[in-house]
């Protein structure tokens, strides 16, 4: 495991483990937490309604399906609401939301590498056609192009990256988590974080690298 | 103070640097690596812009229906644990009743099968 922690000269490095939290957010998310013990009805609509996105974005982008991504949302959300009285609320409500979310992901992605379902690239490139239909479309024909033929690189990119970095690099570069987040959500050390999520990036350069060189249409 | 790095240093800046979080000295330490090796600099904009591509992804939105899916789901759920509930008091025969229906069963298969 020591070979697998890479040693960043960061600022962050010293920053203490626990989540700062913001305190102005936190508030409003403890009035919604007390709410929610109260079993209020609204409370949890509320919670789904606020999460919803974030939680879908981050399944598709782990399994490449919007509708095992629907799926895996709808489930996700059950065992929020069944699970609601363990929460300790020693982190923020929405890390352990996407704790959750993860554990949910990885293993429905062990059930269909069992059941031989594994990410094709046919399968990858049907999802992708479904992913660029369902985001919204830039104006202007040369603009649409662009901006879906790199939305196109980017999901597969991600798409061929391993399950770890994958969620690595969703809860990073496209949530925006911070590094604190991150450490609760996957379990692992600041430092293993870091360095695969930096193995993550430099495979994902290669990749858009070779997928530019497929199209050959970057930079014309 | 050695303020050159190797590459291999220089590279491990890269993630640093990405995020933002480089203190002062390693940025300034950086910077040189990189205006020395034309090479490792063109990787680190490639590493740049793979990251500024991830962040303007647009985002996935859950479909309308969502939403109320999960929310049929929960209240199916409770309804389900209530009903269950519920059930059992509506079906449950009491002891009073069952105890002596058996010992009549008995009595009964008792003189059925001892009968001549």
């Amino acid at each position: 495991m020591s070979s697998d922690v890479l040693e960043l000269p960061t600022r962050e490095l010293a920053t203490v483990s626990s989540v700062p939290v913001d305190v102005s957010a936190e508030f409003p998310e403890r009035i919604l937490l007390a709410r929610l013990r109260r079993k209020e009805p609204a409370a949890f609509e509320q919670l789904v309604k606020t999460h919803k996105d974030r939680v879908f974005d981050f399944c598709v982008r782990m399994v490449s399906d919007r509708e095992e991504a629907f799926d895996l949302t709808q489930e996700i959300f059950v065992s929020i609401h069944l699970h609601l009285d363990k929460f300790r609320q020693d982190s923020k409500l929405s890390t352990w939301i996407f704790r959750i979310a993860k554990n949910h992901c990885l293993n429905r992605l062990k059930y269909l590498k069992r059941r031989g379902r594994g990410r094709s690239d046919d399968y990858a490139e049907a999802n992708e056609l479904a992913i660029n239909d369902s985001v919204g479309a830039p104006t202007g024909p040369d603009a649409l192009l662009e901006a879906s033929r790199e939305r196109a690189w980017v999901h597969r990119a991600i798409a061929e990256l391993d399950e770890d970095q994958r969620m690595l690099v969703a809860l990073r570069d496209i949530e925006g988590l911070s590094y604190e987040e991150i450490v609760e959500i996957t379990e692992l050390p600041e430092g293993t974080v870091k360095s695969r999520l930096h193995r993550a990036r430099e495979k994902l350069v290669g990749i858009l690298e070779r997928l530019e060189n497929q199209t050959g249409h970057r930079g014309e | 103070m050695r303020t050159e790095l190797s590459k291999a240093e220089v590279e491990r800046l890269f993630l640093a640097a990405a995020d933002d979080a480089l203190a002062e000295r390693d940025s300034v330490r950086l910077r040189a690596g990189l205006d020395e090796d034309a090479e490792l600099k063109g990787r680190f904009d490639k590493y740049q812009n793979a990251i500024a591509l991830l962040k303007k992804a647009p985002r996935e939105t859950a479909p309308a229906a969502l939403s109320s899916v999960i929310l049929r789901r929960v209240r199916r759920r409770r309804w389900g644990r209530n009903a269950q509930h519920t059930l059992v008091m509506d079906y449950r025969v009491p002891v009073e009743v069952i105890v002596p229906i058996l010992l009549g069963v008995m009595v009964a298969a008792f003189l059925f099968f001892a009968a001549p």
